[in-house]
């Protein structure tokens, strides 16, 4: 049975070297579609007032496109990659094999293709996750939206609220060198990790 | 809860959970980018009395003593009685309702994204227990919603994500 991933302890929370890890695998996914390199500009596990989330994205009216991803085994949780606008049409392009600035808005084709480069960082980091801990972990199919930030993240964060005003949070960005590419990658909660080994 | 000021106005930021009252003429009320959150507005008229609740979630499971803000079937009686506390006539006080979005119709995830379509309705069941009226609403839909209410007025505008602005 699943238990919820938001009581939880300091001694509980995943070490940085296995969060970075599993962002790391994320983006190896990434990287093999697009056909770049892309690094981590930072990777951060913290402490967040929940309400305050949407402003690490420009603020809860700023619109950007996410994909959603709900965790789902032994414990529940979320998982949102998040892309300036231009970012995510120009990504697009690069996945359907299209000239810049060929994509405008998102229609079915344009979000499957999004929702796809989700599902392939989602499941890389749950599965390195998994692979490190021997916990299993496994991701919704991917729900792809261009919305104000506050109104993508209202789902995750009214799930968190619900258990108190603060949670722990994954919050990684990445991009490619020539900035063709660039986002963020954000985990909410972090995932509980019983006491047992850690490997990283 | 924060606040700021452009216009003559003072802008007061209803975070998720909380409930604002205000008396002040040269306030306005808002709740920024919300989706599946709903923002109960009550005006009175008479007293010029606003208040804003940013409703997260449908039932509170017992939770919610601490924050009646976050829940809709806590959420009605609350704001009617800080209403109460700064002069606000229940009688004459006006309901707008806004916001309750599905933002994704992804498969699979109907559940986790109907949270707005379940608010409104808990707050329509909680408006009728107190034999309040709701006097406008812009709920439902795909979009986010910006809305704010002007305190001198008891004016209601809400904004989406295209930019399209409507009075309610």
């Amino acid at each position: 049975m699943s238990q919820d991933m938001l009581v939880q302890d300091e001694s509980k929370l995943p070490t940085l070297e296995l969060i970075n890890g599993g962002v790391t695998s994320a983006l190896t996914g990434l990287s093999q579609m697009v056909n770049k390199e892309l690094q981590i500009s930072s990777c951060l596990m913290k402490r967040v007032l929940v309400r305050e989330v949407p402003d690490m994205f420009g603020g809860p009216e700023a619109v950007m496109v996410g994909v959603y991803l709900e965790v789902q085994g032994y414990a529940s949780g979320h998982m949102v990659v998040a892309y300036q606008p231009d970012t995510a049409f120009n990504l697009v392009d690069m996945l359907l094999g299209q000239p810049t600035s060929s994509t405008q808005e998102l229609m079915e084709m344009e979000q499957s293709a999004l929702g796809e480069v989700g599902n392939i960082m989602g499941s890389f980091f749950l599965n390195y996750i998994s692979e490190k801990t021997g916990i299993h972990y496994r991701v919704s199919p991917p729900a792809v939206m261009m919305d104000m930030a506050g109104a993508i993240l209202d789902v995750i964060l009214s799930s968190v609220i619900e258990d108190g005003e603060y949670t722990y949070i994954v919050d990684a960005t990445f991009g490619a060198e020539d900035r063709s590419v660039s986002g963020s990658f954000l985990v909410v909660p972090i995932p509980d990790i019983p006491n047992i080994q850690q490997g990283g | 809860m924060s606040s700021t000021t452009s216009e003559n106005f003072i802008s007061i930021m209803v975070g998720m959970g909380e409930v604002h009252v205000s008396i002040d003429p040269n306030s306005v009320l808002a709740c920024l980018g919300i989706g599946s959150c709903v923002a109960l507005c009550a005006y009175d008229p008479i007293s010029r009395v606003g208040a804003m609740a940013h409703v997260v979630l449908p039932t509170s499971n017992g939770k919610g003593d601490s924050n009646p803000g976050k829940y809709a079937d806590m959420v009605v009686p609350f704001i009617l009685k800080e209403m109460s506390k700064a002069g606000g006539l229940r009688y004459s006080t006006i309901i707008k309702l806004v916001g309750g979005a599905q933002v994704s119709n992804a498969p699979g995830l109907e559940t986790i994204f109907k949270t707005g379509e379940r608010n409104v309705a808990q707050l329509k069941e909680s408006l009728q227990k107190e034999k309040m009226l709701v006097a406008g609403m812009d709920v439902g839909g795909s979009q986010g919603r910006t809305v704010r209410m002007y305190v001198d007025t008891g004016k209601v505008v809400v904004k989406t994500a295209g930019q399209i602005v409507k009075e309610l």
